[in-house]
């Protein structure tokens, strides 16, 4: 029985394999990518860059705006399909500026588009501290006794990697070619990066935490490496991230925390995220995805990650200055800006006894920013198949060798207990 | 324990035929009686404790072994390489030998003494910073530890079999638990003595390991000790001595009948489900509580366990009950999201449960002569169980993650399940001896020694 029982499941499993690959992947959306519209290296200097990406699809368009002039920050624009080849047109000078009057409106969308709902992210600031306690948790901290870096991701600090030169049309990486000190050190020469990406299909990442991404998502890495910790020998980090969207400000965000006992996706990891731009009607709102999980060296295994820990989501104020030099404000203007739903929260990296982020000097976190119902794992027909066959059988046998026992028992006086037949003998 | 305590449970001492006087004749030291099995008992425990301590000293000693040494990870992973991998084999013979060529008494002596040079050479490779002399010391360290545990199944089954056997097998695990906690709370704190005093780097790491050896010569005296006190009682008792015919030969392995092999299998595939820690979604706090809470929880129940199992007989009604204890433990940790402390905890005394029930039946499947290739047989087919699951369970939980490798423990878990409920089918279409209960043990016995007497009085 178990033989037949076993071939049933390897055929079962080799037309589940030819299904798989049979399944082509189908484009639902193009991928438009044009680095640094409007603007001619050869001629100019085009600070860190803005890249436009179109995703076109049959109903509608999102048209992605990431740039690092400003605090790193990725622009989702959803819009009705239009037939026009038209994107975005920039005022290099104005957005170049700094100077918020200069700055209002100096990044436009070509007015053919009915534009349906708009959302995005900013990061705003880094942390830095010396774990002497190895807490791991920013709450936790004595503030008067830890020493305590704060990077603001601000024009005046922070110079960035022209996006042109490191990008390809797929991945946009925004990276940092020096900051100024802050208490003796600097963040230089592509220690810091953020990479997105952007797919016309639906998928799921080849890389750890192996995230699921559809056609309307981009998937990012925030990666920090050789940074010269000096005499934060314990060090961490985190990271501010703001999001925002067009919904009205009087509600807000929710960062919802869903549990899994399946971690067959990302090994260790029993937890997703969202961040929630529109948490009253979420299938048309913005979300940003993640598993509390990072990893701390360049090559992603189970055993080299650690724990991203997220923070209640708070209202944005001691940011504001921040928000203001960034491409949200060239976009929206101040005053359309001050109409936005905003929260904010930090993403600390790192575990009690994981040996902090100095021990490795390396940390990548991925995350997923997309529009609608944010994708959730289901238990793949793999393990499905691993779980029935593998306790299947014997429980089976187990129940008919029961059954077989209490039958046999009956008509083979050998079986009866041994116990009766010695007490006989006394 | 206090009940048998109260009564001496051999009360025929009127064979006694080696007068014993002054001090031999007390309670402590008449083999007959009960309170000297006791104190054998306590020196049978401490008899493996030095392996089991220092077999633990790298985990200890981990962050600073690879610093002082300056070797990578799995370098270190080689320490218990080194001490596993040939132990799939070399208890097995480490067991024959004991049947065949040394005897339990000589056995245990060479293997401590195989300990103890193990940790004096891993110890002197600390010292002068060679990796290689330190794997040489681990594999030599292994060739006694493995050898030396089946020495002292065989010395428990010799002494106790038919009085508290469940029980001193119980407080044998209860003890290699003990063993390598004490190791693993006191190592680092000789550490830090040692490199306050003056020595830094892998010198403070040799003296340090030197130190832990100092435990194995503590044992290798209770070898010796045992040793002496096993040749008095094989004197006083009159213990039947083997003859050259009945001593083994390697091809009676063949004839081991089929219930040895099923323990062999649910002993495999019971044990290799134990091995893992689990990583609670990131809480190292919780993962360390719970692991040593099972631990602790093993060694405080297994000897009461024992004890329950020799009041109660029925060894093998206690082995599928571990079993299926176990299983819905790791049934509750792939499936739900319940507290894991709540299966944890079940689990060490499932875990107790089955350790106390299981090693004893080997002791009734195989005649004593034989008794230690047995015990060595089980042993080395742990060992490469073990070994062999470790790498299949890492490879299973970092592409698949725990989900896929509970199953997998579950797999393994109905497996060693289906074996003992053959186990007990097999048993009872033989009479069931196996699974007797104490009570009718005691009455089989008492008629078979009433048989005895009959033909004894016969030709008279």
């Amino acid at each position: 029985m178990a033989v037949t029982v076993t071939f049933v499941s390897k055929v079962f499993s080799v037309v589940l394999l030819i299904i798989v690959l049979l399944e082509t992947i189908v484009a639902l959306r193009t991928i438009q990518t044009e680095l640094n519209p409007g603007c001619d290296d050869t001629k100019e200097d085009c600070a860190g860059g803005v890249a436009y990406i179109k995703a076109i699809g049959d109903q509608n368009t999102f048209h992605y705006i990431l740039t690092a002039i400003g605090p790193p920050t990725v622009l989702v624009i959803k819009t009705e399909k239009t037939t026009k080849d038209a994107g975005i047109s920039i005022n290099w000078d104005n957005f170049k500026s700094g100077n918020i009057t200069e700055m209002e409106n100096s990044i436009k969308l070509d007015p053919s588009y009915k534009i349906l709902y708009s959302y995005g992210v900013v990061f705003t600031r880094l942390f830095q501290y010396n774990d002497t306690t190895d807490v791991a948790e920013l709450g936790k901290l004595n503030l008067n006794k830890t020493a305590f870096r704060v990077f603001d991701f601000s024009r005046s600090m922070f110079e960035w990697f022209d996006l042109k030169a490191i990008s390809s049309d797929s991945a946009i990486k925004l990276r940092v070619k020096n900051s100024s000190a802050v208490m003796g050190q600097t963040i230089n020469n592509g220690s810091l990066e953020f990479k997105f990406m952007f797919f016309d299909h639906m998928d799921r990442a080849t890389d750890l935490p192996h995230l699921q991404y559809t056609e309307d998502t981009s998937q990012f890495d925030f990666k920090l490496m050789n940074i010269n910790t000096g005499n934060m020998s314990l060090s961490r980090f985190a990271l501010e991230t703001v999001l925002f969207s067009t919904d009205p400000a009087d509600r807000d965000m929710k960062f919802d925390e869903t549990k899994s006992i399946d971690d067959e996706y990302t090994p260790g990891v029993f937890t997703i995220s969202n961040w929630l731009t529109r948490p009253e009607k979420e299938e048309q709102g913005g979300y940003l995805q993640h598993k509390p999980v990072c990893y701390t060296k360049a090559y992603r295994e189970r055993a080299v990650g650690t724990y991203v820990r997220g923070y209640g989501l708070t209202k944005v104020t001691d940011v504001q200055y921040l928000l203001n030099q960034s491409a949200v404000l060239a976009y929206f203007g101040s005053e359309n800006m001050a109409k936005l739903r905003i929260s904010s929260t930090n993403f600390s990296f790192g575990l009690s006894e994981d040996g902090t982020f100095t021990k490795t000097n390396y940390t990548v976190w991925t995350g997923s920013l997309g529009y609608g119902k944010p994708p959730m794992d289901a238990v793949s027909s793999l393990v499905v198949v691993v779980i029935s066959v593998g306790l299947g059988i014997p429980v089976v046998l187990i129940i008919f060798g029961g059954i077989f026992v209490c039958l046999k028992k009956k008509s083979d006086p050998l079986l009866v207990d041994v116990s009766k037949n010695a007490m006989s003998v006394n | 324990m206090t009940e048998s305590e109260k009564k001496p449970l051999l009360g025929s001492t009127d064979e006694e035929e080696e007068k014993l006087t002054g001090c031999g004749k007390t309670l402590c030291c008449n083999p007959f009686r009960f309170l000297h099995r006791y104190l054998i008992l306590i020196i049978m425990c401490f008899l493996s404790f030095g392996s089991y301590f220092c077999y633990d000293n790298p985990a200890a000693l981990q962050d600073t072994m690879i610093k002082d040494l300056k070797i990578s990870e799995s370098a270190f992973m080689g320490f218990y390489s080194w001490y596993s991998w040939p132990n799939v084999i070399l208890c097995f013979f480490g067991g024959f030998l004991i049947d065949k060529t040394f005897g339990v008494r000589l056995g245990a002596i060479i293997f401590s003494l195989f300990v103890t040079a193990g940790q004096v050479v891993f110890a002197l490779g600390a010292l002068v910073n060679k990796v290689w002399l330190m794997d040489v010391g681990r594999f030599i360290f292994g060739i006694g530890g493995e050898s030396l545990a089946v020495a002292q199944n065989t010395y428990a089954v010799k002494w106790f079999q038919g009085r508290e056997l469940n029980m001193v097998f119980g407080l044998q695990l209860s003890f290699s638990r003990v063993g390598s906690t004490v190791n693993m709370n006191i190592m680092q704190p000789i550490y830090k003595f040692v490199s306050n005093s003056g020595h830094k780097g892998y010198e403070c790491l040799g003296i340090v390991l030197f130190i832990g050896g100092i435990i194995c010569i503590l044992s290798l005296i209770c070898a010796l000790a045992l040793g002496y006190f096993d040749k008095r009682a094989d004197r006083i008792l009159q213990r039947k001595q083997l003859t050259s015919e009945e001593t083994i030969r390697i091809t009676d392995v063949k004839d081991f009948p089929a219930t040895m092999w099923l323990l062999c299998i649910i002993c495999v595939m019971y044990y290799v489900a134990s091995i893992f820690e689990m990583k609670w979604d990131f809480d190292p706090s919780l993962a360390n509580n719970v692991n040593s809470l099972v631990y602790i929880i093993s060694a405080v129940a297994s000897p009461v366990f024992g004890f329950l199992i020799d009041k109660t007989g029925r060894n093998i009604f206690w082995v599928i009950l571990g079993t299926t204890v176990t299983i819905g433990c790791h049934a509750l940790l792939a499936f739900t999201f319940i507290n894991p402390y709540v299966a944890m905890i079940t689990m060490g005394f499932s875990y107790s449960v089955l350790a106390s029930a299981l090693w004893p039946i080997a002791a009734q499947i195989v005649p004593n002569n034989q008794l230690g290739t047995a015990y060595g047989i089980m042993q080395a087919i742990q060992n490469l169980g073990l070994a062999v699951v470790a790498i299949i369970a890492g490879a299973i939980v970092d592409s698949k993650g725990y989900l896929v490798l509970e199953v997998f423990f579950l797999v393994c878990l109905c497996v060693a399940l289906i074996a003992s409920v053959l186990l007990y089918l097999l048993d009872a279409s033989k009479g069931g001896k196996l699974n007797m209960s104490a009570k009718l043990r005691q009455i089989m016995k008492e008629e078979a020694d009433r048989e005895k007497e009959k033909e004894e009085k016969k030709p008279l």
